[in-house]
């Protein structure tokens, strides 16, 4: 995180709250009421330190989450893609960030690819998210590299160029996949 | 300090960047400390106050003597499965029948059709003045004005007073693509040059007729072609000042010979634009074209440099060919809702980013609000969390 977002931060009145976060405490109620109506960048900033420090670099995906995995919250919104009155890309972003702050810091946060779409949910990386889950050997593939791995390697580029690591968990892949990882 | 650091400086202090500049930030992971570099001049630029038009798209012909690799759009022949040329009585009875009347806006984009008189043209715009005199004609790109030239033996003034004197209002800004020479060969090798394109937009300027520019990005292009690009485009500013708007246009890949390439994603689509609004200190406008981003990556983008989310559209064709899975339309009502809820304020321009109205700011973005009541319901947190 460079420092201007960090001076941001501060500059918006969270340099309390960036310290807290850091140190693995949780906001108080009255934090979290002016992070809801703070610039979206600045709430981004503040659940990305987070990530950073607690969960690292490393993106999980996964095919499902489990219910009862205590290390892991699974965030649940349906994106809006603008035809109704639902939420809108930027509330699901920011609810995303505000959850990253609110959850423990050293517990996972996923998010669903078939609910927000591949688009929003690459962005959620830097909102706070560090785990995908959903179906990874579906449609949208690119036609080169079809086959049983070719949602997986989109995938994995997607990730590799929002400048994360990638991990597959509990999903069987070729020999193919194993020498591009 | 660090070359980030350096480039925040020189942002600062109101310096041009360079094009070692660009490629640096293009490269930078961190997207959300370039994000917030680009928003600072944004705000330092427009505040909050983010542009949105009621306008309609056309396209009068898809057919096309060029085959551009990334066009999904074109048809090369009138008969082919799919060719469409419209008559005039149809355009002119759908922008008079056009349910909606704040429409301030008709913007047009064709293919090179092989057979039309340039006569057919400003009849065209001369029906639609007569049916609609408020509605601005945003029409032809810089690649059509070079086709015309050529094909009717005149030069891109005579082409753009003629149309003028018909009623073309400004020049839209498709048909730039890449403009450095080693992309504009393999991609587009059979229509105006990159240098054709400056030329047209130059003459127009000179004549009055204002204009955007746009990029295609995330297919063959390398960084350095990206930022080339913007240079090139800033250097013809820094000339005419004519360019109001630039516009980031990403690629997509289905129906077009460059299927096997992936699209850009979300991340670059973001980082791509905030480095526009970096490079392009001169340009006054940056928009996020919602059919182009997807709705959600623009929305995000007024807070990534963006201060325009374009318009209604009500039916686009180009992008929709290519795989766009966007609405065909967003209503004026919907993108006052993106812009509040992306915490910005609304700002309904007319083409030439005059001010039809600017709508009060929401009490507080209403999407806090939603945020509010989702995350203070303490069983949803506990369910969230497992508890």
């Amino acid at each position: 995180m460079g420092s201007m977002l960090t001076r941001a931060i501060d500059e918006a009145g969270f340099s309390e709250a960036r310290g807290r976060v850091l140190a693995g405490e949780s906001l108080s109620p009255t934090e979290l009421e002016r992070l809801r109506g703070a610039d979206l960048l600045v709430v981004a900033g503040l659940a990305d330190l987070v990530r950073q420090q607690f969960r690292g670099d490393e993106v999980r995906l996964i095919a499902s989450p489990s219910p009862r995995d205590p290390a892991l919250c699974v965030f649940a919104a349906a994106a809006d893609n603008g035809e109704g009155t639902g939420t809108t890309g930027a509330d699901v972003l920011r609810s995303i960030a505000l959850t990253r702050l609110q959850i423990p810091a050293d517990r996972a946060l996923a998010v669903s690819l078939d609910e927000l779409g591949v688009e929003l949910a690459q962005t959620a990386l830097v909102f706070g998210a560090d785990v995908l889950f959903g179906d990874l050997g579906g449609k949208r593939t690119l036609p080169l590299i079809d086959g049983p791995d070719a949602r997986r390697v989109e995938l994995t580029g997607l990730i590799e160029r929002s400048g994360r690591r990638v991990v597959f968990e509990g999903v069987a892949r070729s020999a193919d996949l194993e020498q591009r990882s | 300090m660090s070359e980030f650091s350096t480039i925040a400086a020189k942002v600062a202090a109101g310096e041009r960047l360079s094009f070692e500049d660009g490629c640096t930030l293009l490269l930078d992971h961190d997207i959300l400390r370039v994000g917030a570099l680009a928003n600072q001049v944004r705000e330092r630029q427009h505040g909050d106050r983010t542009y949105f038009n009621v306008n309609m798209r056309f396209e009068a012909t898809n057919v096309c003597e060029a085959s551009c690799s990334f066009c999904a759009f074109a048809k090369l022949k009138e008969g082919a499965e799919g060719a469409h040329t419209t008559t005039h009585e149809e355009a002119w009875r759908e922008l008079a029948e056009h349910p909606e009347p704040r429409l301030t806006e008709l913007h047009m984009v064709n293919g090179l059709h092989p057979h039309l008189p340039f006569e057919w043209y400003e009849d065209l715009l001369r029906g639609w003045k007569r049916v609609r005199p408020d509605v601005h004609l945003k029409c032809f790109t810089a690649v059509e004005i070079h086709f015309f030239a050529q094909k009717f033996g005149m030069g891109y003034r005579e082409v753009l007073t003629r149309l003028k004197a018909a009623g073309l209002g400004s020049l839209p800004g498709g048909g730039a693509e890449i403009l450095h020479p080693d992309v504009r060969k393999r991609i587009a090798t059979d229509k105006a040059n990159g240098d054709d394109y400056i030329a047209v937009h130059r003459v127009a300027h000179e004549l009055g007729i204002k204009s955007n520019c746009t990029m295609l990005y995330g297919h063959i292009e390398t960084i350095e072609h990206r930022v080339d690009h913007l240079v090139r485009l800033r250097e013809l500013q820094d000339e005419t000042a004519g360019f109001q708007c630039f516009i980031p246009l990403a690629f997509h890949n289905e129906n077009n010979s460059l299927r096997k390439l992936p699209e850009p994603t979300a991340i670059d689509s973001l980082r791509t634009l905030a480095v526009s609004r970096l490079m392009l200190d001169n340009i006054p406008h940056i928009k996020a074209y919602w059919v182009a981003m997807g709705v959600a990556t623009a929305q995000t983008a007024l807070r990534f440099g963006a201060d325009d989310l374009d318009g209604t559209i009500v039916h686009e064709s180009i992008y929709h060919s290519a795989g766009s899975r966007v609405p065909m339309e967003l209503s004026r009502g919907e993108l006052v809702r993106l812009i509040r809820e992306a915490g910005r304020v609304p700002v309904e321009r007319d083409t030439v980013y005059g001010v039809v109205e600017e709508l009060p700011r929401a009490a507080l973005p209403e999407a806090a609000l939603k945020v509010k009541d989702r995350l203070s319901n303490k069983r949803a947190l506990d369910v969230m969390l497992g508890n």
